[in-house]
This record gives C-alpha cells, structure tokens and sequence, in this order.
C-alpha cells in the first residue's frame, strides 16, 4: 500500500473515533418544547362535543408531552371561559378553574389522561380553555408555559 | 352531662384536611421536584424520583376530591404525599452524587480512549511500516521460495 494513502485512511480512523467518543460530552441544540393536546371521548382528534346539559359530565382527554430536555413539572389548567375571554401565548386566561391536572414528566415522555369536566350554567358559546402550566424552579411558582388549546360548546339546560 | 354535650360537638379539626396541610403537602413536592431536577442535572437517573414524586402528586389531588366527603382520609393522603416528598429530596442528594461521578467517569473513559487512539495511531504512523516488516519476515519465515517452471 502507498505510504501517502495509508496516512490518509490512518488520520481518517483516528478522527472518525474522536469524534465518536467526545460526542456526547458536546453541546446539541435541538428545539426544546411542550406539546399539549385535547382529544375526544375516544382519544382522537374527533368526536369532540359541541353541545352538552349544565352539570352533565362529559369526557375528554389530555395530552401533554415534554420535549424541554429536562425533567418538568407540569399543571393543565382547565378554565371556562366565552368569547370575550382573551387568551394568548403570552397573556393566561383571566377566567374561572374547572380543574387542575398535575403530573411531572421526564425528557420525552408523554401523559395522556381521562378529563371528566362539567359546565354549571347555561350558555351559548362557551368556551372551555386548557392552559398548560410549568413549575419554575427561580420563583418557585408556576408559570405559563404560553401552550393553550380551547374547545366551544354550547351548554342546554336540559 | 353538659361537658360532654359541648366536647361532642366541638368540630374534630385535627381530622380534618386543612387549606395549610395542602400547601404543606404542595410546597413539599415542589421542593422534591427541584431537587429532582438538580439530580439530573448532574447526570442522575431519576426515574425512579420522579414515579415516586407522581404518587404523591395523586395522594394530593385524591385528597382534594376527597376532603368534602372524607377529611379524615384526606388528611392520611396528604400526610403520606408530604412524606414520600420528603423522601424524595433526600433521597435526590445520593443520585446527584452518584450521577455525577458517572458522568466523570465517563468522560474520564473517553479522554481516555482518545489518547490511546491518538497514541496508537502516532505510534503506527512512526512504526508502522517497520512493525510491518518484521511481522512479514516472521510469518514468511519457512517460505521457500521456489521457480514456478520447476
């Protein structure tokens, strides 16, 4: 074999397994977020319901996924809300809790979960929001994440 | 007859679950999850704090459904989450430790491994052909070299 060419293939193996062995000690940037989800009775993304009686439960399930390469300690805030109700990434919704749902979750695990809510006054428009919070260790409170997800319903005395 | 009228109906509060035992319990799995956190910050594996940290979030939110009906047991609930809590952070110091003599440890292998690389590779880029030869000469050492219109 050339001296030349087995230098090159020499060098090559070598950075090859440099590399390989420091890379998990470097720094990866990877997008870091939280998903959240609300399914239907079926835990799909249909069948939800639109139209329910005041104070008859109805089901519906939450999903909530951590991809913020840490463990997180997380909070679905459910609130009811209408359509004057402002709600963004940013601002939470000023509006009454429903319910609150709270579970830690690793780096890429997701939790789905059964949410059984009910409305307790008559109205057209309602609108049901799910705020997702997140423990923050600085202030020792809960903050908005600035994930939310609504559903309307329209809720019948009878 | 009179005293034991009143003692019946002065209100058990120490069975009751109050509003300060929920924030106790609270405040105890927040603190727990911080110091989870901090584990695996250094390299712990916190699975096992972490399942642990969601039974006594459960133990809460079971506590908070229910305290209308049974305060009592509302009350042993959130007894039992702020203790497992507690628990929790102290156990998190020994995975922190742990975790991250791991992590020195491996990255004491890699460096390793690199400079054994880089020493084997300078060492067959100084030597390597004369290693070659010799290790020819002496698996060709009984060869007969022979004519091929013999």
């Amino acid at each position: 074999m050339n001296r030349q060419i087995g230098t090159v293939i020499l060098a090559s193996i070598t950075i090859i397994i440099v590399i390989a062995t420091l890379a998990p000690f470097l720094p990866v940037r990877e997008q870091r977020f939280s998903e959240l989800g609300v399914l239907g009775p079926n835990q799909t993304i249909k069948g939800y319901p639109t139209s329910v009686v005041v104070n008859q439960s109805f089901l519906l399930y939450g999903l909530v996924g951590n991809h913020e390469g840490n463990v997180e300690n997380y909070q679905l805030v459910v609130k009811l809300g209408n359509q004057t109700t402002i709600v963004t990434n940013t601002t939470y919704a000023t509006a009454p809790v429903m319910a609150t749902y709270w579970h830690i979750l690793r780096e890429n695990e997701t939790w789905l979960f059964p949410m059984n809510l009910s409305v307790n006054h008559v109205g057209n428009n309602t609108r049901i929001i799910f705020e997702l919070w997140s423990y923050h260790i600085p202030t020792s409170g809960f903050k908005y994440t600035g994930v939310w997800n609504h559903i309307w319903l329209n809720v019948t005395s009878s | 007859m009179l005293i034991g009228l009143v003692i019946s109906t002065i209100p058990s509060r120490s069975h009751e679950a109050t509003g300060g035992q929920l924030e106790t319990a609270n405040n105890s799995v927040n603190t727990a999850f911080s110091s989870v956190y901090r584990a695996e910050q250094s390299g712990g594996d916190v699975s096992a704090l972490v399942e642990n940290l969601n039974t006594a979030v459960s133990l809460i939110q079971k506590a908070v459904a229910e305290n209308a009906t049974d305060p009592n047991a509302a009350t042993a609930d959130l007894s039992s989450a702020t203790a497992i809590a507690q628990m929790i952070s102290l156990n998190s110091t020994s995975v922190s430790t742990s975790g991250s003599m791991a992590r020195q440890l491996r990255l004491y292998e890699s460096l390793g491994t690199v400079a054994a690389t880089l020493g084997i590779a300078a060492l067959a880029y100084l030597r390597g052909d004369r290693v070659y030869r010799r290790l020819w000469l002496y698996v060709f050492r009984n060869h007969v070299v022979k004519k091929n219109d013999e």
